[in-house]
């Protein structure tokens, strides 16, 4: 569907350990209201002997996923469960919203090849008028008049190639017959049960939610050899900043690490940040409380998180 | 898969002649600060060639027997008269035992004699010079600061080669915000449409060549290009709408009414309504500037911050080729016009030409020699362990340390804070001297490599003569089933790391060799040095980006 915002909260499939996005409505969603941006992972149907260029889905770090789930935007769904638990055996409810929701998208699909129709007809038919005025002009004027028309046919237009296809004749006026490309509708309605515990929160979280709160943009960070590669903003437009690398409270960190990553930052013009939740108090009796309670402990409670970045001073 | 062998003392092993010695290279003193004027700078003496200075390899002397010449019968002679001398008086051996005083608060031991240091440097390039980079060279340089004679000194050359990199870095940045300011103007000549924006756009040359080079204080590229934003009634206040820029989000321009000033407290003078107009021209009624947010302002060094070695550098472009503050203000105090006014006449940033330097009494002082030599405790031990060449005392006790004390003290010193007991066999020091006397003994120069993230770097001459080539990791690998048992066989190391270091070594062109030493289980009896050595394996991994693309023959 062409809709702007998805239907809330967006269903992450963890496969395997690896959390996706298979909607490109949600990453389109996600991308501009909560600074998330994966890589893509999947292969491209049209150019599938190259990885420079890959397309949906897009895998999530666990980061990502966590702190979305906390935002109450996502929930996790173990696809080789949920996917076929519901597909087998849907509900006369879930049954019913289905069709429902095919039948939607299938008078949408009707009304955008009408509208299209119609649209086709008055363009001959001012294309027939104007062949006595003047030529620019007219062509000029008509682009501002049907401007947003077009747009909107053409938004139609794209969403009913991608994922519907068009069985009936055109002259069927009604209700197209929709055949889904995906199983997404039947798997909207989110499952009852809490699925947060499906999350292994990463030990990185709190310095990863603290910078994302903090507005950053975070891609992982392998090639610079850090945890995240930290953006000011969209990584289309900006380079990165930072690269970010988490540290326990306590931990020791090796000089020699510390060295290698303010050395590497600096040659590619960024700064090497080191961060970690703040831990006050006996560690060891908060380790035992975290190993307790894994995941509750680390995602639910704000953490505060100090950040160092680091530099070279001579290069 | 190597042994480690213990290193004969190749000083035994050859025949027994004298030989000049190599190279007497104590640094040179200049003519001690002629009369002559400070002007003409005495070049430095010229010394020995390169490869003469570092022709001995460690710091041992062999007396090999002049060869014979069957057709030349006097050279039998020769070889007759040096092997009688060598029995009659053999040379001492080791032919020179340096001496260093062991200094626990750093961690290393200390070398004073400036014979001792040059023959540690030169011979072997062991240790480093406290108050330099690597070489020894404080009080060469010292002089040639001072002005009494010009000369070659590492550390200048790296200043030198610094401070036109600054000074690269500026030029880029001032041509990329001048293309900024290109852009900007573009923008602002394109982008008017309506008729208040139009009457508003500059009427001669003259003023459009103001307008571009902000020679103008009023706005007017802030005028048309705030086009978007909606007007109040015309009225000939000053009425200034910052665009501050903060976290890439410019806050849209303010209205009349509430004026709720940016906290940059530059503009804050210049910015607030009610100030009479500058230059005594007409009063504008609307700019724009665009500047950092404070938070960024505060990262620039100003010429008050405390003070760093490079100050003067510093101040202009702080090392990242960002260019100072208030560059991308618009136009609109005359505070931050003049710092983008500046961009025409880079600021002086070259360092203080040498005939304003506070010249020292060079004339009645000659420079002491402060500086003393410091090793590591691997070079210490193999020194003296190794080759038998230095003796180390204790700094408090002034008694000499034998080999065993000598070794039980670098392990305990290999932890921080240092312990005395609990010593195992995977101490670090165990490691890497496993690894040091390893590579020493197979003939590179091996020294600490922290300035590349390494453990150590391998020279294949030494660092007078070349680049290093590979750059060292050492890794502790438990592979044997005892520390199994203690469930210690597992690496903490990621992936993360491999990358940094490997990608840190390939910009710096080394190639990168994980050494793996298998780390034995403790002994159950003490053993002595030599044993304990022999106990540790050694294994090599040179690790290479291969990437499918790139790598295509």
């Amino acid at each position: 569907m062409a809709s702007e915002t998805p239907k809330l909260p967006i269903r992450i499939s963890k496969v395997t350990d690896r959390y996706l996005l298979f909607d490109i409505d949600d990453v389109m969603y996600l991308r501009r209201n909560h600074n998330i941006c994966s890589p893509f992972v999947g292969t491209m149907p049209q150019a599938p002997s190259q990885s420079v260029f890959m397309s949906l889905p897009i895998e999530l770090m666990a980061e990502e996923a966590t702190v979305l789930v906390e935002k109450g935007v996502a929930y996790i769904a173990d696809d080789s469960v949920f996917h076929p638990s519901r597909i087998v055996s849907p509900d006369a409810a879930s049954r019913n919203a289905y069709l429902q929701d095919l039948r939607r998208d299938g008078t949408r699909a009707a009304a955008a090849a009408r509208e299209l129709a119609e649209y086709k007809k008055a363009n001959a038919a001012s294309k027939g008028k104007g062949k006595k005025k003047d030529k620019k002009l007219d062509s000029g004027s008509a682009i501002d008049k049907d401007g947003p028309v077009s747009e909107e046919i053409s938004l139609f237009d794209s969403s009913s190639t991608r994922e519907t296809k068009p069985k009936a004749e055109p002259r069927a006026p009604d209700v197209w017959a929709v055949t889904p490309a995906t199983s997404g509708a039947l798997l909207t309605p989110p499952p009852e049960e809490d699925t947060s515990a499906l999350l292994d929160v990463p030990a990185g979280y709190p310095l990863y939610a603290h910078l994302h709160e903090n507005g950053y943009f975070m891609m992982p960070g392998l090639r610079f050899g850090c945890d995240y590669n930290v953006y000011p903003g969209d990584p289309l437009r900006f380079h990165s900043h930072f690269q970010a690398t988490h540290y326990a409270w306590n931990e020791e960190i090796s000089l020699l690490d510390l060295v290698t990553g303010g050395r590497l930052g600096t040659n590619v013009k960024k700064s090497y940040l080191i961060g970690g939740a703040i831990r006050s108090g006996n560690d060891k009796e908060e380790e035992a409380d975290e190993k307790e309670s894994h995941v509750k402990n680390k995602a639910s409670s704000k953490t505060p998180v100090r950040a160092f970045s680091i530099e070279w001073a001579a290069m | 898969m190597t042994d480690i062998r213990t290193a004969t003392h190749p000083a035994s092993s050859n025949g027994v002649v004298a030989t000049p010695p190599a190279a007497e290279a104590s640094p040179k003193t200049p003519a001690e600060g002629s009369e002559a004027s400070k002007r003409v700078v005495p070049a430095a003496p010229r010394g020995p060639p390169l490869w003469k200075i570092h022709e001995l390899p460690v710091p041992v002397r062999t007396f090999p027997l002049p060869s014979f010449y069957p057709n030349n019968p006097l050279s039998l002679f020769h070889v007759a008269y040096a092997w009688a001398t060598q029995v009659l008086s053999p040379p001492r051996e080791p032919s020179a035992v340096h001496l260093g005083i062991w200094s626990p608060k750093t961690r290393s031991v200390h070398i004073t004699d400036p014979k001792s240091i040059r023959a540690l440097w030169e011979q072997g390039f062991y240790g480093k010079g406290h108050l330099s980079r690597s070489e020894p060279n404080w009080l060469k340089r010292e002089q040639a600061r001072t002005g009494a004679h010009k000369d070659h000194v590492a550390e200048v050359f790296t200043m030198k080669r610094r401070e036109e990199r600054m000074q690269m870095k500026w030029e880029r940045a001032k041509k990329e915000q001048e293309a900024i300011q290109r852009t900007r103007y573009e923008e602002a000549r394109i982008a008017p449409v309506g008729p208040k924006e139009l009457l508003a756009l500059p009427n001669s040359s003259q003023e459009l060549d103001s307008v571009i080079y902000g020679l103008l204080p009023n706005g007017l590229i802030g005028e048309a290009m705030s086009n978007d934003t909606f007007y109040q009634e015309p009225s000939p206040i000053v009425e200034s709408n910052v665009v501050s820029l903060e976290n890439g989000n410019a806050t849209f321009p303010l209205l009349n009414g509430g004026h709720k000033r940016p906290q940059t407290p530059t503009s804050k003078p210049a910015t607030s309504p009610n100030e009479s107009p500058e230059n005594g021209q007409p009063p504008m009624r609307r700019r724009k500037s665009v500047r950092f947010s404070p938070k960024v302002e505060s990262t620039t060094f100003q010429y008050s911050d405390p003070p760093s070695p490079k100050q003067t550098m510093m101040a202009v472009g702080n090392g990242n080729g960002k260019a100072p503050d208030g560059i991308l203000t618009n136009g609109a105090s005359p505070l931050s016009r003049e710092s983008s006014l500046l961009l025409g006449e880079v600021p002086t940033m070259s360092p203080i030409p040498e005939a304003d330097m506070p010249a020292l009494p060079a004339e009645s002082a000659p420079i002491l020699d402060k500086e003393h030599l410091q090793l590591t405790l691997e070079e210490t031990f193999w020194l003296s362990f190794g080759l038998g060449v230095l003796e180390v005392k204790d700094e408090k006790t002034n008694a000499s340390l034998p080999t065993e004390a000598l070794f039980r003290l670098c392990r305990e010193h290999s932890y921080f804070p240092h312990r005395t007991t609990g010593l195992q066999p995977d101490d670090p020091f165990l490691i890497h001297y496993a690894v040091y006397h390893h590579f020493r003994s197979l003939g590179w120069v091996t020294r600490p490599g922290i300035k590349f993230g390494c453990d150590w770097l391998l020279y294949h001459r030494g660092p007078a003569f070349s680049h290093a080539e590979f750059a060292i990791v050492v890794l502790p690998s438990y592979s044997d089933p005892y520390w199994k048992k203690q469930g210690r066989d597992k690496s903490d190391k990621s992936w993360h790391w491999l990358h940094l270091v490997n990608r840190v070594q390939s910009t710096a062109l080394k190639t990168l060799i994980l050494v793996y030493v298998d780390v034995p289980a403790p002994a159950e009896v003490d053993l002595d040095i030599p044993s304990t050595l022999k106990r540790y394996k050694i294994r090599e991994v040179m690790v290479k980006r291969w990437l499918i693309n790139r790598n295509r023959d």
